[in-house]
């Protein structure tokens, strides 16, 4: 096999820069080994071929200089670096670059919880910090707060938050809960953010601004800088939390409990990101396919109805929560329980019946905060359970909602796979994750995924529907998407790119914005 | 509620009374195991994971369908053995999680199998090296149902002292009963100083 090397840049010339780079942090921390080292650097569910996202070289500096020196190095050689935190995004790419031979900088081994302000209610964290660290560390501390995590928790904070992910609790878009950053530049220079941006600041965490403009969200799901400590807003421990979901008998209810739950949202009524959840995604938690089909295709409906009757569930099963002390909650559920009875068919469900029914149990504890690992059981659905994310952004409307559905659905079956998804309901926006599963060992398998993902992109954009997060393999078509005047929005992030990153050296094509030098080729 | 086990076993018995024919030059190579540590997962639900266990001893607690309540478990003995293993056979979710781990830790997939049960069938499908992976495929086959136990006696010889990279395939028709488990993976995971025994 081949050594992967970056577009350019000769073995020679990448050993140099490797042995520059031990120099900096130790040899322990350099890795360059393919196959036993770098595997893990790959992304196990792309649709192509695995050397396509193949990393030359990783390398884990532990402290803000490491990262000024590695910079200084690659600036020299002009070799990328693909920047990753825990390295857990997967279904959108895991920890692999978006080219071959892009050096993986990975920040796991700073992991330091910097800092956790019980009375203001928040924490600064390091790159390599997970869901897992934080909680257990509020755990250890006895703070009373609440962390809001991803669904597989074992992804970091850092990483999560600037790919703009979302969790489950009141705080759950996390970016919005996100406040003052540390950001190093490709020529080294080190940017607090915020009122951070003062000398001596008291309240970095604590105001998002500072003076002139917010600059944070330059430096997320971007290639404009490293980002190396963030603040996150966490929620005090509210003193009641009653879980509930809403099980729909009918596909057309999408359209229903979504206008239902709109103003309930709005008003803040119901304050968590709620979910809109479908039968098989819910099922998948316990089940696979083929204990209730072993045929070919998407599942048949027959299949599904008797699925949904073992398991009592709904053809959607739409999960939320109300906080706070008991007069509140009282006050709210009444208002939830008179709204969502006007669906015909619904049923309510609480712990006292749910209780111990996977799906059930895992969002419960996501919706107080609770890291899980739950939601990976999905990928038993099919064998080889790869999969890969298609996310396009809805209105909490019905008719968008239904539309979005009814669009993958029926795509989804014209390539033979089943529809698994779910509605993430934010105050505004829904953000709509179709998960699409994949035999990752089937090749014939694979290069479908691949095309339907591909078709799913022009539809949404046909219909005026883009997505918030992509897979490697979609960046550029999706940035290409967003194209209202020319595509001025991508003109204008490539302007600050060629500013900031001269050489090009940071993650270079991330969310398709490419440095000048590989603009030509990308 | 769903449980499965974990189990930690310090020492690897020897016992060749299933090997096949087919496997007879593995065999050789299983009798110069020495004691290994060891860590094994097994999925409880699962009566071919539970027969794979049963072949260990030290029941450790109960988890539920979260893998994650088993991070500490893995970490800690990765941390404590330097040289331990840590095998399994599990869900597929479970196998691809532990594997992530497994690679934070040093470690390496030496090798796996899919295991998909339909009707009176078993298909095997074995990641290894390129020598050995026809070989463990069919004495797979040749074990019949109890395949587990044929895993767990050889556990020894699955370890390469490269990353498995070759596939092979076979199958078991007519077994006895019928067997819900669908899908199981086994899988082998060795620390990347590990040596080829």
């Amino acid at each position: 096999m081949n050594k992967p090397l970056p577009q350019g840049i000769s073995l020679e010339q990448f050993n140099g820069a490797i042995a520059d780079i031990i120099k900096i942090i130790g040899d322990e921390f350099v890795f360059t080994d393919d196959i036993k080292e770098l595997r893990s650097y790959r992304d196990p569910y792309n649709t192509t071929r695995d050397e396509d996202f193949a990393p030359s070289a990783a390398v884990a500096p532990k402290t803000l200089e490491h990262i000024q020196k590695i910079l200084a190095v690659v600036n020299q050689y002009k070799i990328p670096v693909w920047t990753i935190s825990t390295g857990k995004n997967f279904a959108y790419g895991g920890a692999a670059p978006r080219k071959p031979g892009y050096i993986v900088l990975d920040l796991k081994r700073m992991n330091r919880i910097i800092e956790v302000n019980e009375k203001h209610g928040y924490a600064i964290v390091e790159p390599g910090v997970s869901y897992y660290d934080l909680y257990n560390y509020i755990q250890e501390k006895g703070y009373k707060l609440w962390i809001d995590c991803a669904a597989p928790a074992w992804g970091g904070i850092v990483g999560n938050t600037s790919e703009h992910g979302a969790g489950y609790t009141p705080y759950g878009d996390h970016l919005l809960m996100q406040c003052g950053m540390q950001v190093v530049l490709a020529d080294g220079t080190v940017v607090e953010t915020g009122m951070a941006g003062s000398d001596n600041s008291k309240t970095g965490s604590l105001y998002k601004y500072g003076q002139g403009p917010w600059v944070d969200g330059l430096f997320t799901q971007s290639n404009f800088g490293v980002i190396t400590r963030m603040g996150i807003w966490l929620m005090p421990e509210p003193p009641g939390y009653t879980p509930f979901m809403v099980t729909l008998p009918h596909e057309q209810d999408l359209e229903l409990i979504t206008d239902l739950a709109q103003p309930l949202k709005l008003n803040m009524v119901i304050p968590n990101a709620a979910t809109t959840v479908d039968l098989l995604w819910e099922a998948a938690m316990s089940h696979t396919k083929a204990q209730y089909y072993t045929g070919k295709g998407p599942m048949p409906d027959s299949a599904r109805k008797k699925l949904g009757e073992d398991l009592g569930l709904g053809v959607w099963n739409f999960y939320a929560a109300v906080y706070g002390p008991p007069p509140i909650m009282k006050n709210n559920m009444d208002l939830i329980r008179d709204t969502f009875s006007k669906i015909p068919g619904a049923e309510f469900h609480y712990d006292d019946t749910r209780k111990g029914s996977p799906g059930w149990d895992y969002r419960v504890e996501l919706m107080r905060g609770k890291p899980n690992m739950t939601e990976f059981s999905l990928l038993n659905w099919v064998g080889g359970g790869g999969h890969i994310n298609f996310s396009p952004i809805s209105a909490v409307n019905g008719k968008d909602a239904y539309r979005q559905f009814d669009m993958i659905r029926n795509r989804a079956h014209e390539f033979d796979f089943d529809y698994i998804g779910e509605f993430l309901v934010g105050w505004r926006d829904q953000h709509h994750i179709f998960m699409l599963m994949f035999d990752r060992m089937n090749v014939e398998e694979k290069k479908r995924a691949h095309e339907l993902f591909d078709v799913l992109i022009d539809d949404a954009a046909d219909h005026g529907y883009g997505e918030y997060r992509t897979h490697l393999s979609f960046m550029d078509k999706i940035a290409k998407s967003y194209g209202w005047n020319d595509n001025a929005l991508l003109k204008a992030q490539q302007k600050i790119k060629d500013e900031l990153d001269p050489n090009g050296i940071l993650s270079p094509g991330k969310m398709g914005i490419w440095p000048k030098r590989m603009r030509d080729d990308a | 509620m769903l449980t499965r086990r974990t189990f930690i076993k310090s020492t690897l018995a020897a016992n060749i009374a299933l090997a096949t024919p087919a496997s007879l030059a593995l065999t050789a190579i299983k009798s110069t195991l020495a004691e290994q540590a060891l860590l094994i997962f097994a999925d409880e639900t699962s009566p071919n994971a539970g027969l794979f266990a049963q072949q260990f001893s030290k029941s450790q607690a109960g988890i539920n369908l979260d893998i994650g309540l088993h991070f500490d478990t893995f970490n800690s003995f990765c941390n404590d053995n330097s040289d331990g293993w840590v095998s399994g056979i599990t869900r597929d979710s479970d196998f691809f999680v532990l594997q992530q781990l497994a690679a934070q830790q040093g470690y390496y997939t030496a090798y796996s199998a899919a295991h998909t049960a339909f009707a009176s069938t078993i298909k095997h499908r074995v990641t290894s090296n390129t020598d050995k992976a026809p070989l463990v495929a069919q004495a797979l086959a040749n074990a019949g149902a109890k395949w587990p136990i044929w895993l767990a006696e050889n556990l020894a010889i699955l370890q390469n002292s490269t990353v498995a990279n070759s596939t092979a395939n076979s199958q078991t028709q007519s077994l006895p009963a019928a067997n819900s488990d669908n899908i199981l993976v086994s899988w082998l995971f060795v620390p990347n100083n590990s040596t080829s025994i």
